[in-house]
């Protein structure tokens, strides 16, 4: 190990849960003095007030009817993009001919930010609730699909090869080499796919609802309500952080063998 | 001896983008069954090349490989390999990397309609632990590949390859990344087995010493395109162990391995 200063040193000894509330209490420090500035009071509610805000509208069914759609959309979404994600992911890196034909066609797609196909998704699926999915199940689907299928892809030759001499079959190197060598990918295509769902999830929302927290980000922010605006990204950030520790944990049960650089 | 393996007249021509690089050229070999044979030759003339050929990884440009009278085609369980970068399943313990080939083989039954069947749980078991006690890695039967030194991973490609008992092993490299002392103690290994278990073993190894000490004959390839140069037949009986590399026989062989292996160096630099 190279050499560290004395702060590094000490900061190494630390345990993970001082380091974070240290961090958080960094910002939230920040955050107040950002607050009590000319400029800053007006994009920026105190935290205190931030989180009187938010006690008190989480004490409303109206808060909750918001966070559960929303959760339900990106849920759902992602889920069914997941599920769909994994078979054809399978066959691009499995199969050059599939490859061939699906690849150029999922790079383009990905390129384009959701909010410009949204009125295309509205026309072909309505308003309702499967819109909202789909510009969701999108964006999710191609992130997840691209990482499988270059896990897929990228399985060491040799372990194949390992599989061959052993005796091993065509499918049985599919199903007991090239599936378990991926899932590392497959990891890893769960947490980007999560972090898309929730990127779309505010353009989701536009294409108009009356519940969930897009929308209500959206009504704050027409009328200046910035302390709701503030609220609703912060609860947001909440979610997906709750959800990205779901996928950690699953993680870390399904891929402990692998060689990981020690942090 | 019978024959195990008869190469003839192997050619194999990589096309690529830089035109056509020809790895062999009339390559001709006849293998003893339980002949240990080893390879040494400068690097990039070929000597993977002939072994993923023999292990049907690889197909032939022209020419054909024989084992046991039958013409090879693609892999088979007859025939086990040991790479020099482990390749072991490292979502798999030392256990369940041992058994993967215990688990898939399938084994000729008569009584069953299909004409073959598979392993039992128990046989697996016993193979399994009794190839485990051989590369001395009780201790670690449930670790992962990730907790295991770079001799101990090898040993577990070892156990993992004797554990599907092919007639024919063989290595490409295996011990190039350790370092000498752990080398020194798995080819002591090694040739403790092949004694032990009746196989045809084909080496390939960078080290002159190594393939002295373990092969009944080196075979000394050329540079590109690769082709035999000698075949040094080492009249040393068996069992060796370290204290032959001192004896004079070794050292007369070892110098003039060394001296044909340097004239293949030169020749390449020109
Ligand atoms: N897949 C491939 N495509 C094109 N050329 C190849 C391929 N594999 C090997 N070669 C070429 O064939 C020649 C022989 O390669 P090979 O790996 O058999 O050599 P080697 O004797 O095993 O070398 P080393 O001792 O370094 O392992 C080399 O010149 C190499 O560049
Ligand atoms: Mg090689």
């Amino acid at each position: 190990m190279q050499k560290k200063g004395k702060i590094e040193a000490f900061v190494d000894k630390l345990p993970k849960w001082v380091l974070l509330c240290n961090s958080i209490l960094l910002f939230v420090i920040l955050w107040k003095i950002i607050s009590v500035t000319e400029r800053g009071r007006i994009v920026f509610a105190s935290p205190d007030l931030i989180v009187e805000t938010m006690f008190n509208e989480l004490k409303k069914p109206s808060m909750w009817r918001h966070i559960g759609f929303s959760l339900f959309r990106v849920v759902s979404g992602y889920l069914l993009a997941f599920i769909s994600a994994i078979p054809i992911a399978f066959l691009m890196g499995w199969y050059k001919s599939i490859r061939s034909i699906f690849e150029p066609w999922v790079q383009f797609i990905r390129s384009i930010p959701p909010i410009a196909y949204l009125p295309l998704v509205i026309v072909a699926v309505g308003v309702g609730e499967s819109s909202k999915i789909t510009v969701i199940f999108i964006g999710a689907f191609l992130v997840m699909l691209v990482t499988i299928y270059q896990g897929v892809l990228n399985v060491d030759e040799t372990l194949i090869k390992a599989g061959k001499v052993l005796g091993a079959s065509d499918r049985e190197i599919f199903f007991t080499i090239v599936v378990p060598a991926s899932l590392p990918f497959i990891m890893t295509a769960l947490r980007l796919g999560l972090a898309t769902s929730l990127t779309s999830l505010v353009a989701a929302e536009m294409t108009g609802a009356s519940e969930g927290l897009g929308t209500m980000i959206q009504t704050a922010g027409q009328y200046f309500q910035m302390k709701v605006v503030l609220m609703g990204v912060l609860i947001i950030g909440i979610l997906g952080m709750v959800l990205e520790k779901i996928i950690k944990i699953i993680d870390k049960k399904l891929t402990s063998w692998q060689e990981k650089r020690e942090v | 001896m019978s024959e195990k393996v008869i190469i003839k007249n192997l050619k194999k021509v990589y096309s690529g983008r830089n035109g056509d690089t020809i790895a062999l050229n009339g390559i001709d070999l006849t293998i003893g069954e339980n002949e240990f044979v080893s390879i040494v030759g400068p690097s990039g003339c070929g000597k993977s090349t002939l072994l993923n050929i023999i292990a049907g990884l690889l197909e032939p440009t022209e020419g054909i490989v024989i084992c046991d009278n039958k013409p090879v085609e693609g892999t088979g369980a007859d025939r086990g390999v040991v790479f020099q970068q482990y390749a072991l399943f490292p979502w798999l313990t030392v256990r369940k990397n041992i058994e993967y080939g215990l688990k898939i083989q399938k084994l000729p039954d008569e009584n069953s309609k299909r004409g073959w069947r598979k392993l039992s749980k128990k046989e697996i078991l016993e193979i399994c632990n009794r190839y485990i006690s051989m590369v001395q890695l009780e201790e670690f039967a449930n670790s992962y590949p990730k907790e295991l030194s770079g001799g101990m991973k090898q040993r577990v490609a070892l156990a993992r390859a004797y554990a599907v008992n092919p007639k024919i092993l063989l290595l490409d490299e295996p011990f190039g990344a350790l370092d000498a002392q752990t080398r020194t103690q798995l080819q002591q290994d090694l040739l403790e087995t092949w004694e032990r278990e009746a196989k045809t073993c084909l080496f390939i190894t960078h080290d002159i010493e190594e393939a002295i000490i373990l092969g009944n004959r080196v075979v000394i390839m050329s540079a590109r395109p690769g082709r035999i140069k000698e075949i040094v037949k080492v009249d040393i009986p068996y069992p060796r162990d370290q204290k032959t590399k001192i004896s004079k026989e070794f050292i007369d062989i070892k110098n003039y391995v060394w001296s044909q292996v340097y004239e293949e160096y030169l020749s390449f630099r020109k």
